[in-house]
């Protein structure tokens, strides 16, 4: 008998590998538990009461969402704001289309935006209703807008960004790098580090090939990239799968240059004592917009506006800035911010943007995927 | 009898909602399709015939066919002596010994992947005492980011789940046996090819159909210290389920996947007879 218990043991030691390795998309929930701050929001003049009692559903990103902003807010109306967090873009879609929970606001990036207007999950922004749209960064605005107007109407609002730049090595790398083709350059053999994500490793090597459009190509353009990503494929070291992976890599020198996954990637192997710097190459950069958008059956559509509009207040912003350095969308809030917080964030170079290319919805997910995968299957 | 029949309610209670489920969910997503981000509820086999049609899913089932394959053999291997050892050697020492072989259960299924990649890294362990005692010059690249890495790794998962099963039969083996086989005359290795062996071997198989499950279905250790060429057959099922948004074909490749598997354990169900092992 001993033997079956063994097994007994042995399968439930299985089952647990097996429900630990899902155990990755952590969500929680935060219902603004914490320190108050004492700037309250002011939008003066208007009726505080009306909103007594409510609450807002929101689907966010980690670090959207911080007490910091959230507190003033709920107790300045005395209103709830109920978080959900999602891990990935697919978990996030996932929930929102799910519809077992009514979100009043979601976060995603722009180039989703598409995808949740055509499952008709969104409704559209009323920009009349906002006043802090007109602090809002300009050109920055505009390259947004392209992605999430639609006949029209508008149905997201920017409120953080962030590039895909390259970062090198320049204890290892003395030249000056100027463009993507460094990651083909067979001086670097075994030493570049490259994204394993199809959308996004496509439209690179679509900015390097000097397509139009990076996320709106032909079969024949596709099969370009794949030519290319082939040829790069005997140099890499590895396609890293995550921040804290690609971070890895470069502070343990297995990678000297790469495709980053942010900034905040670079500055952070800057803190562990590295040196390694960003790079927007000639051929430009990726670069994303996150927006906020308010859910097809929002139950109070108004209270949901007063937020967004709170949320891109130059106050906010510059919290946000300098809580997870990513980029600010509202212009004002830079005089709220220490030189060395505006360069971090890039907030202190308008023509920044000029050289950024939109993350939008590619012509096909499922091609991009499949041409990734052969790539990593090819021998 | 009562409590017999609360515990019969609630296995079953766990079968159907954690078994049954899940893979009838599966079944009928398979037979649906995708457009325009939204599922399509009509019966096809069509992603069926994609597995069959494009030739990186057949590649990359027998790659990964393959690289199970060599880890269970390797698994196996390394696991009997292990196992013998225990058993016959182990003296006061057996418990210990045989916590000491479960041990990196005991550490994060990440964290283990994590551990290999600076074992094997270029500023890794390895490479350090290989530099340091001037066995190389350099350090080697070759250790880390390819199948050696990923072999290596998935090793170290499977070789506690191929050890209990084996060392568990060698243990039930009676004393006297082996005895009797010298009295006739046999010598160690001969008592341990006609007795011991045969004995034991129902435990190989669940030991190597254990290391040959957990390495076939995995993606992690793959795309983490894999390389360029780090895919399996898991990583084209879990890029199905991203963006891609395209579970009807997820579904598909892992029902053959499933259904593969199930064949493999029946068609060694004779080999490696349980319930041989559990008559004395």
């Amino acid at each position: 008998m001993r033997l079956k218990n063994v097994l007994i043991l042995l399968m439930s030691i299985v089952i647990l590998v097996g429900l630990s390795g899902c155990g990755g998309n952590a969500s929680s929930e935060n219902t603004g538990a914490g320190k108050a701050s004492p700037t309250a929001p002011s939008n003066g003049g208007e009726d505080l009461a009306k909103f007594k009692g409510e609450t807002i559903n929101v689907l966010s990103w980690e670090g959207y969402q911080e007490d910091e902003w959230v507190k003033p807010f709920e107790q300045k109306y005395g209103v709830t704001v109920k978080v959900t967090y999602a891990g990935s873009v697919d978990e996030m879609f996932a929930k929102a289309a799910s519809g077992s929970v009514k979100y009043d606001l979601i976060f995603m990036d722009g180039g989703s935006v598409n995808r949740y207007h055509k499952m008709n999950l969104i409704q559209p922004i009323d920009l009349t209703k906002l006043t802090n749209t007109k602090q809002l960064i300009e050109n920055m605005k505009s390259l947004n807008d392209k992605h999430v107007v639609k006949d029209g109407e508008t149905y997201a609002v920017p409120f953080a960004w962030g590039s895909l730049p390259m970062m090198v090595n320049t204890d290892k790398i003395k030249e000056p790098i100027d463009s993507w083709n460094a990651l083909w350059d067979s001086k670097y053999n075994g030493k570049i580090v490259t994204l394993d994500d199809a959308a996004n490793q496509t439209a690179m090597t679509a900015l390097l090939l000097g397509f139009e459009d990076p996320y709106n190509l032909t079969d024949e353009q596709l099969d370009q990239v794949k030519k290319k990503l082939l040829e790069q494929k005997p140099l890499v070291r590895t396609y890293y799968s995550g921040f804290e992976d690609g971070k890895n890599l470069m502070a343990s020198d297995e990678g000297w240059i790469g495709f980053s996954m942010g900034p905040t990637m670079i500055t952070d192997l800057q803190k562990e004592g590295k040196n390694i710097v960003e790079v927007i190459p000639k051929e430009g950069a990726l670069v994303w917009i996150d927006n906020a958008v308010i859910g097809k059956d929002a139950k109070d559509p108004e209270l949901v506006h007063v937020y967004i509009d709170y949320l891109i207040s130059s106050e906010v912003q510059a919290q946000l800035i300098k809580k997870t350095s990513y980029g600010g969308v509202n212009a004002d809030s830079a005089s709220m911010l220490t030189a060395e917080e505006k360069k971090v964030s890039h907030m202190d170079d308008p023509n920044y943007f000029n050289n950024l290319v939109y993350v939008a919805f590619p012509e096909s997910f499922e091609k991009r995927v499949k041409l990734w995968n052969e790539i990593k299957a090819a021998q | 009898m009562y409590g017999k029949n609360l515990m019969l309610i609630i296995i079953s209670i766990w079968v159907l909602l954690f078994i049954v489920l899940p893979v009838s969910a599966m079944l009928l997503f398979s037979f649906w399709s995708v457009e325009n981000f939204q599922v399509i509820h009509s019966f096809n086999i069509q992603n069926y015939a994609k597995f069959f049609h494009d030739p990186i899913y057949l590649s990359l089932f027998g790659k990964t066919i393959k690289l199970a394959l060599i880890v269970a053999v390797l698994s196996a291997l390394i696991s009997y002596p292990l196992a013998l050892f225990v058993n016959h050697r182990g003296g006061t020492y057996k418990t210990i010994l045989f916590l000491g072989v479960l041990a990196p259960l005991w550490v994060g299924y990440l964290v283990r992947i994590y551990s290999w990649r600076s074992i094997l890294g270029e500023s890794g362990f390895i490479n350090s005492l290989l530099v340091l005692t001037g066995i190389l010059k350099q350090p080697s690249s070759s250790l880390l980011f390819n199948s050696f890495a990923v072999v290596i790794t998935m090793l170290c998962i499977s070789i506690p789940f191929t050890f209990i099963p084996i060392y568990s039969a060698i243990e039930k083996i009676p004393g006297n046996l082996a005895q009797a086989a010298a009295d006739l005359g046999a010598n160690g290795s001969r008592a341990f090819w006609t007795v011991t062996f045969p004995l034991s071997l129902p435990g190989v198989v669940t030991g190597f159909m254990f290391a040959f499950i957990t390495s076939f279905g995995d993606y992690m250790t793959p795309s983490l210290v894999g390389g360029t060429s780090g895919i399996m057959y898991g990583n084209i099922i879990q890029t199905q389920f991203g963006n891609s948004y395209n579970w009807p074909l997820g579904a598909a490749l892992s029902m053959i996947m499933l259904l593969f598997i199930l064949a493999l354990i029946a068609a060694t169900r004779k080999i490696g007879n349980v319930q041989a092992i559990f008559e004395e």
